[in-house]
């Protein structure tokens, strides 16, 4: 059963991937990233295919699948960090009333992930929202790092019951964020596929995860013996793959880690490098020169002595 | 190119440290064997050092092994029927130890262990048939 979900993970992605490139075809953008997802599914249906016939292989392709989509992840994410750390910020433009010292830009930043402090500004309800999701996520990652660690650490067994309550809130949230997303008409508007894609994969993983919790419960043991082989580079046996169930809660999750890069997610990372937090407010004690404001004189009139107006940090300009 | 670089570094460093991980586990097993195989802990009755004769005191209750249902059934349902409360804990050390029959798959799930509590007399189970003691 695992096999068949491989085959059908590959088919849905190559079908994904041509239906993007005909898209982008016709609205004139390039077609490489939707080309290179369909091969990529193309090579998954085939390797399904192959395991199907030959059962051996399975747990290899499982192995292989898996550090695919880790590698992927981590590829994907530090590439848009290092885009956003290299990204020149010349000017000082934190939203005020902004901090002047970097202890208090360091609280800034840790009211905004820990609390979403701007978010209590603008909605109440939906601030409640919004802590409820993350930290129901925070200890629904941290109590499934039990999975990968051996012995397990004390403090996981202590947070059990929070990750537990976690993996019910989660998805209720989730719910209802996505009922607000296609009930409000302004939100509607305005929202993109990607937006529903992201929500509907969050929806799918936790579902499976509560349907496995209360209803179609699983090995725990072949699960965790499975999960410990991937993060020792180890292939588990053919006998000891968990069930149907569970594979498939693993898929939606690699689709998420590899999905996670390009999406709106990476706002987990973003919040630590947005100029409009990470900045001191400081313009009144040194001057920030944008290294590329035109010169003063670019708009000088012919024949005229005049100096133009120029930018405001350019030198030599008198304004007049 | 230096974001690529940059990609490029972090995955391998990643995966270097998962290599790493390898081989600590592999060197700790050679050294103290403490990873246990899931295989181990999930092979039936009798004469496996998990289990315990039952004594003849003891009725096995009708929860425990559901007919017509998959042998691993109680394996996967049990955390289920005692938070529902089907059973107590006290009912299970009646036939099994409980650092070797629960505590070991708790430890290697990261569960809270089960507290062993003494055990009326009659209702003491008899020695454990192993067939080689772990």
């Amino acid at each position: 059963m695992g096999t068949l979900l491989l085959l059908i993970l590959g088919v849905v992605v190559m079908v994904l991937g041509m239906g993007g490139a005909v898209r982008a075809g016709r609205s004139g953008r390039p077609r490489t990233a939707p080309a290179v997802m369909a091969g990529i599914g193309l090579v998954i249906a085939v390797l399904g295919a192959l395991a199907l016939r030959e059962p051996g292989l399975e747990p290899f392709l499982w192995a292989a699948i898996s550090w695919a989509a880790v590698a992927a992840f981590v590829a994907g994410v530090s590439h848009r960090i290092a885009a956003w750390v290299t990204t020149p910020v010349p000017l000082s433009i934190p939203t005020t009333p902004a901090p002047t010292t970097t202890g208090g830009v360091i609280l800034r930043v840790l009211g905004e992930v820990l609390l979403h402090r701007s978010l209590i500004r603008d909605r109440k309800y939906l601030w409640a929202l919004s802590m409820l999701f993350h930290w129901s996520l925070v200890f629904i990652l941290l109590r499934h790092l039990r999975y990968f660690v051996y012995p397990v650490w004390g403090w996981i067994v202590v947070i059990e019951s929070l990750g537990i309550y976690g993996g019910y809130v989660m998805p209720i949230c989730l719910l209802l964020v996505l009922m607000r997303r296609l009930y409000r008409p302004q939100q509607l508007y305005i929202s993109l596929w990607s937006d529903y894609v992201a929500l509907i994969l969050l929806l799918a993983i936790t579902g499976t995860g509560v349907l496995m919790a209360d209803y179609l419960r699983v090995d725990l043991l072949k699960v965790k013996n499975f999960t410990y082989c991937l993060t020792t580079l180890t292939v588990p046996a053919v006998e000891a793959l968990p069930s149907v169930m569970f594979m498939l809660h693993f898929v939606l999750v690699l689709v998420l880690l590899v999905y996670f890069p390009m999406s709106k997610l990476m706002h987990f990372g973003g919040a630590t490098f947005s100029p409009s937090r990470a900045a001191r407010y400081d313009i009144k004690d040194r001057r920030y020169v944008n290294p590329w404001d035109p010169g003063p004189n670019v708009y000088e009139t012919a024949g005229a002595n005049t100096a133009g107006t120029g930018s405001a940090s350019g030198t030599g300009a008198d304004g007049t | 190119m230096n974001r690529i670089i940059a990609a490029v570094v972090t995955t391998v460093a990643v995966f270097a440290l998962f290599g790493v991980r390898l081989v600590w586990v592999r060197a700790s097993d050679l050294a103290s064997p403490r990873h246990m195989p899931s295989q181990e802990l999930t092979a039936e009755l009798p004469g496996h050092p998990l289990a315990l004769e039952k004594p003849d005191t003891v009725v096995t209750p009708p929860y425990h092994k559901p007919a017509n249902l998959p042998g691993d059934w109680w394996l996967r349902h049990h955390p289920k029927a005692q938070l529902r409360g089907d059973f107590d804990t006290v009912e299970c050390q009646e036939c099994h130890d409980v650092e070797k029959y629960c505590n070991r798959c708790h430890g290697y799930l990261g569960v809270k262990s089960v507290d062993p509590v003494p055990v009326p007399a009659d209702k003491v189970a008899a020695p454990a048939s192993q067939a080689a003691a772990r």
